[in-house]
Formats: C-alpha cells, sequence, structure tokens
C-alpha cells in the first residue's frame, strides 16, 4: 500500500514540474512585451521598466525560470497587481466558496447519481433507463450557464425563492449560507449527475451479469439485497475511479457558474484578474489549481487501490 | 508477403465500408443527430440569405420587441433582430467547433503517433499530456484565451490545445495495441519502413476511435466558446456568437427572456446533435458498447 503510494507521488513530481513550467509560459504567450500590455498602453516608459524590474523580465529568460522556480519552491506563488495582497492569501481567501459551492453540489450529486444509475442498469431498456439516459445526454449537451440564468430568472426573480447573487458565509448561519449556495450549487450537480449516471450504469450492467449475481438470485436472495449489497458494492469499486473526474469537474464548473451568481470564489476572481490584466494572478491561480488537481487524482487513484485489493496486489 | 498483408483487408473492406454507412443511417440516433446539424449549417452558410437583416444594425426604436411575425426571435437593447444573430451565432459557433476538431485531430494524431512510434520520448510527451490534463478543460483554455487576448483565433487555439491530451491518450492506446498485431510485426519484419507500418496500419486503426472522440470534441467545444465568451474573454461584441448574445442578454433576462433564451436552445440542439452523432458512432464501432453498457 505504502509503495502504490509511494509511486503515484514520484509520477506526480515530473507532472507538477512541467505545470510550474507551463505557468510560467503562460506569461510568455502574451502577444508584445508583457511589462508594456500589464503597465497599460498609455504607461509612462518609467512606469513599464518598473513592471519589467519587478517582474524580473529583464533578466535573461533561463534565469527567470529558475527564480520562479526557485520561489515556489519557497510557497511563494507571486503577487497580485491589483489586490495589493499576494497570490496565495488571495486564493486562500476564496477557497471556501469555491470549495463549498464544489462539495455542497457534490452532496446532491452523488447520492443522486448513483442511485439513477443504478436504477438504470436494473431497468435496462425500460422508459427509466431511457430518462436517465436522456438526463445524462441533455447533460453534456445544453450550457450550464445558460441554465443557470434561467434558474436565478424563475427561483429569485419570479418565485423568489432564493436570493438571486451574493454569498453568505458560514459564520452567519447556516440558513443564510444554504439560501445562498442552493441553487448555484444544484445547477451544478445537474451537469454531474448525468456523467456519474451513466458511469455507474455501465458499472452496475458489468456487475449484475457476473455468475455471483447470478448465484444469489438462485440461491432465492431478494432482488433488493442481490442488488444493493453484491452488485453496487462491487460497481462502487468502478465509481469511485470517477471522483477525482467529478470533483475536477465540479471545481471547474463553478468558475462559471461562480460568474453567473456573483460568488466571490477563485473562478470569479480569476475573471476578474483576466479583466484587470493582472497576470501575475492568473498565473499563480491556475498553477495552485493545477497543483490541486495533481493532489485530487493521486487521491482518487490512492483512494481507488484501497477500495480494490486487485488493484493493491498488481 | 507484406503485400499480401496490405492489401487482404482493404479487398473485404471495400463493399463492408457501403453496407456499413447504410446500417449507420438505420441507426435512429444518428439520423437525428446528422439531421439537425446539417440543418445547422446550412442555416449558416446560408444566414444572408434566409434573413435579409443585418446582424449588427441597431434600430433603438424597435428595442425589446417581444417575438412576433416581423421579429421571429424579438429584438435585443439595440433593437438587433435576435433571429439573425442567432443565424450568424451559427457561423462563428460552427466555425470554431469544426477548427477546433481539425487542429487538436491532427496535432492529438501527430503526438500520438510519435509516442507509438518512439518509444523513447513517450515517457515525455505523456507526462506533458498528464500536466495539461489535470485541468478541467475549460480552465486551461479560459488561461491559454487570456493570455492571448479575445479573438476567434485565440479560443480556436486554446480550446484545441485544451483538448489534445484526451485524443493522444486515444490514438496512442489504440497505435499501442496495433503494434503488437500480428500483421504489423510481419510487416515490419519483411522491411516495411515506419512511416509505410504508419500510415498503412497504425493510422487507419487510430482512425475510429478518434473519429468518435472528435465528435464530442466538436459539441464540447462549441460549448466552451459560448462559455468563454460568457465570460469575455471569447468572441468579442459585435461580432454575434451565441455564448456572447446570452452573456449580452442576461442583464436582461427577465424583461427581454427571448434575447438569451433562443441562442440557449440553438448551442443546445446542435451539441445535442453531435453527441447523439457520437454516441451512434461509438456503438458502431465497437458494438460490444451497445447502449452503454
Amino acid at each position: 500500500m505504502i509503495r502504490i503510494i509511494a509511486v503515484k507521488l514520484l509520477q506526480a513530481v515530473p507532472v507538477i514540474l512541467i505545470i510550474s513550467i507551463l505557468a510560467f509560459l503562460l506569461l510568455s504567450l502574451l502577444p508584445g512585451d508583457p511589462a508594456v500590455i500589464i503597465a497599460g498602453e498609455q504607461a509612462s516608459p518609467a512606469a513599464i521598466a518598473h513592471v519589467r524590474e519587478q517582474l524580473g523580465l529583464d533578466r535573461p529568460y533561463v534565469e527567470q525560470i529558475a527564480i520562479w522556480l526557485f520561489n515556489l519552491a519557497h510557497g511563494n506563488f507571486g503577487a497580485s497587481l491589483i489586490l495589493n495582497q499576494s497570490v496565495l492569501s488571495a486564493v486562500g481567501e476564496r477557497l471556501p466558496v469555491t470549495l463549498s459551492l464544489a462539495a455542497l453540489s457534490l452532496s446532491f450529486t452523488i447520492p443522486t447519481g448513483v442511485f439513477l444509475g443504478s436504477l438504470a442498469a436494473c431497468y435496462r431498456r425500460r422508459w427509466i433507463d431511457a430518462a436517465v439516459m436522456t438526463i445524462a445526454l441533455l447533460g453534456v449537451s445544453v450550457p450550464a450557464f445558460w441554465v443557470a440564468i434561467l434558474g436565478v430568472v424563475l427561483f429569485s426573480v419570479r418565485l423568489g425563492w432564493v436570493p438571486s447573487s451574493g454569498f453568505v458565509p458560514l459564520s452567519k448561519g447556516i440558513g443564510p449560507w444554504f439560501a445562498s449556495m442552493v441553487l448555484p450549487a444544484l445547477i451544478l450537480s445537474l451537469f454531474q449527475i448525468g456523467f456519474l449516471a451513466r458511469m455507474t450504469r455501465a458499472a452496475m450492467l458489468d456487475v449484475l451479469s457476473q455468475d455471483y449475481i447470478r448465484t444469489a438470485r438462485a440461491k432465492g436472495m431478494s432482488e433488493w439485497q442481490t442488488v444493493g449489497k453484491h452488485a453496487l458494492r462491487n460497481a462502487l469499486i468502478m465509481i469511485i475511479t470517477t471522483a477525482g473526474i467529478l470533483l475536477s469537474a465540479a471545481i471547474g464548473g463553478s468558475v462559471i457558474i461562480e460568474q453567473v451568481f456573483a460568488l466571490p470564489g477563485i473562478g470569479r476572481m480569476v475573471v476578474q484578474a483576466i479583466m484587470a490584466r493582472d497576470y501575475p494572478l492568473v498565473q499563480g491561480t491556475m498553477l495552485i489549481l493545477g497543483f490541486a488537481f495533481v493532489i485530487i487524482n493521486l487521491f482518487a487513484d490512492v483512494l481507488y487501490s484501497l477500495a480494490d485489493p486487485r488493484v493493491r496486489h498488481e | 508477403m507484406s503485400d499480401v498483408a496490405i492489401t487482404a483487408p482493404a479487398v473485404v473492406a471495400v463493399p463492408r465500408r457501403s453496407g456499413a454507412l447504410r446500417r449507420l443511417f438505420r441507426h435512429r440516433a444518428f439520423v437525428i443527430g446528422f439531421c439537425i446539424i446539417v440543418l445547422l449549417t446550412l442555416a449558416a452558410i446560408f444566414a444572408p440569405v434566409i434573413s435579409s437583416a443585418d446582424p449588427a444594425a441597431m434600430k433603438i426604436r424597435f428595442r425589446f420587441r417581444a417575438p412576433s411575425q416581423a421579429f421571429w426571435f424579438g429584438t435585443d437593447q439595440f433593437g438587433r433582430d435576435v433571429f439573425t444573430r442567432v443565424l450568424y451565432g451559427a457561423r462563428i459557433s460552427l466555425f470554431v467547433g469544426f477548427s477546433v476538431c481539425v487542429t487538436s485531430g491532427l496535432c492529438s494524431a501527430s503526438l500520438g503517433v510519435i509516442a507509438v512510434q518512439f518509444r523513447r520520448i513517450d515517457g515525455a510527451i505523456m507526462r506533458l499530456m498528464d500536466a495539461l490534463m489535470s485541468f478541467p478543460a475549460i480552465l486551461l483554455a479560459l488561461g491559454i484565451a487570456a493570455a492571448l487576448g479575445p479573438s476567434v483565433s485565440s479560443v480556436v487555439a486554446a480550446l484545441s490545445v485544451a483538448y489534445i491530451p484526451a485524443g493522444v491518450r486515444i490514438v496512442r492506446a489504440a497505435g499501442l495495441t496495433v503494434r503488437e498485431m500480428d500483421y504489423v510485426k510481419s510487416a515490419q519484419i519483411s522491411g516495411a519502413s515506419g512511416l509505410r507500418i504508419v500510415t498503412r496500419h497504425i493510422l487507419p486503426n487510430c482512425l475510429g476511435p478518434l473519429l468518435v472522440h472528435l465528435t464530442f470534441i466538436f459539441a464540447y467545444a462549441m460549448l466552451a466558446e459560448a462559455a468563454l465568451s460568457f465570460l469575455g474573454v471569447g468572441i468579442q461584441p459585435p461580432m454575434a456568437s451565441w455564448g456572447n448574445i446570452i452573456a449580452e442578454g442576461r442583464d436582461y433576462a427577465t424583461e427581454a427572456w427571448w434575447v438569451m433564451l433562443f441562442p440557449g436552445i440553438a448551442i443546445s440542439l446542435a451539441a445535442l446533435s453531435l453527441n447523439l452523432l457520437g454516441d451512434a458512432l461509438g456503438d458502431f464501432l465497437d458494438p460490444r458498447l451497445k447502449g452503454g453498457g
């Protein structure tokens, strides 16, 4: 077990290094002189020179990469140009919003998705199956931000059930927090339930055709017990492999949902940073997110080998 | 000997292929998807014929007209005809989707084949792909599009890069399987060049899975373009794209719901048809997966 974790960790090292260098190269993608772009077209030569010096753009390329990596190794992800804050603290401030959105939406997605997927597998080729597969198809076809806007119009403006935008921190009480988060989280999960249901259905169909399921049925076990005890447990192992994808997708999706609901999360910050040409903030945030995704995938891999002894002994 | 190995499947494949096409058109999902996407493409191409209005023409006195005989999809805050804008938006969306498909398809095919053929740099390529793939595609595209500046070409570039890693994995997996087949080995032994093996054996066998994948990429790319344009880093107004029509209509969504409703339906229809096509093609190329089971 420890060996598996060690191997996975070692494999993650080059990936993390590549992400760091890619994030560095992001600034060099800017058409023209990054210093001029960041300082603005009308900036005085002195201001441009100041930006250039501040970002170390006057140094040779290799030296810039070395300094960048050295800083990263010391936990220095750069500083925002407009927020008067380091990237790390800016991200840290907004992380709870994004994470609580992702967590709440996953708490809707996982039970619903697994339930619908199992239902579709048990009633294969019946109307329930067709309905679940249609939901899955719509989930990858309809734009999430569009549904989010329609949701705001319907539930906030017309019906007045929930506030239309803004974030209430958890410290102000669970009720107000939940009211501010429930609609965005529901909409986010709407687009993941289909994916998870499809995965669950495939895994369940695979398991349901196994010999031990036939044995369970033959010995007179109730259908409920066969499906719940034998099939679902084994299918869950396959479903766990999607955990990393689900969490990453929930964070990725929240970038757009945050924008619709004006939630002060990481996604909204990145978009605002892009608009304000605060490239160091964009760069640093992308990098931190990249690290986070690598860790999430690592965690999902380990979880998978924990759940399935066969993977462990491979 | 190598000639036998190479020509034999081709001879069999010709009659099978025409029957295959007929069978594909008997697949209900395929036909529905095919019809919708062809109709949308025709609407995009013949946009100036279908609507005589100018998508950018502002007629303030006609602002916020509800859908009617004169304005099928109503008008927006500048009195522009939403129907015409959705038609012209189709051009951008389909162009972006198609370009991303072609660009990322070509790149992933080349990178995948290089990884299969040159085992030494396989590790390096795949680690790079892992790094790119650790980001959700929309975030990666957002970062790249932000750096390149808002334009059609930067959206295409950003999305192409974002979807390359998945394609490379597919081509590589298919290529590695084919490489171990006896007929490829016998071609190798009889002295076929690396180029011949790649073009005659490896590439044709990767095309099926890649084609299915690219159909989905077409749909994802259109959805992502809309999302990027909505966030403000994609296609910029006054150029009409489905994403930025929704973004502009958003502020008036309560009073003038039609401005944002119709482009959303258009995106959904386009993406739905491509997803149906992809599912059908997948079923077709790998019948074991029929019905997703």
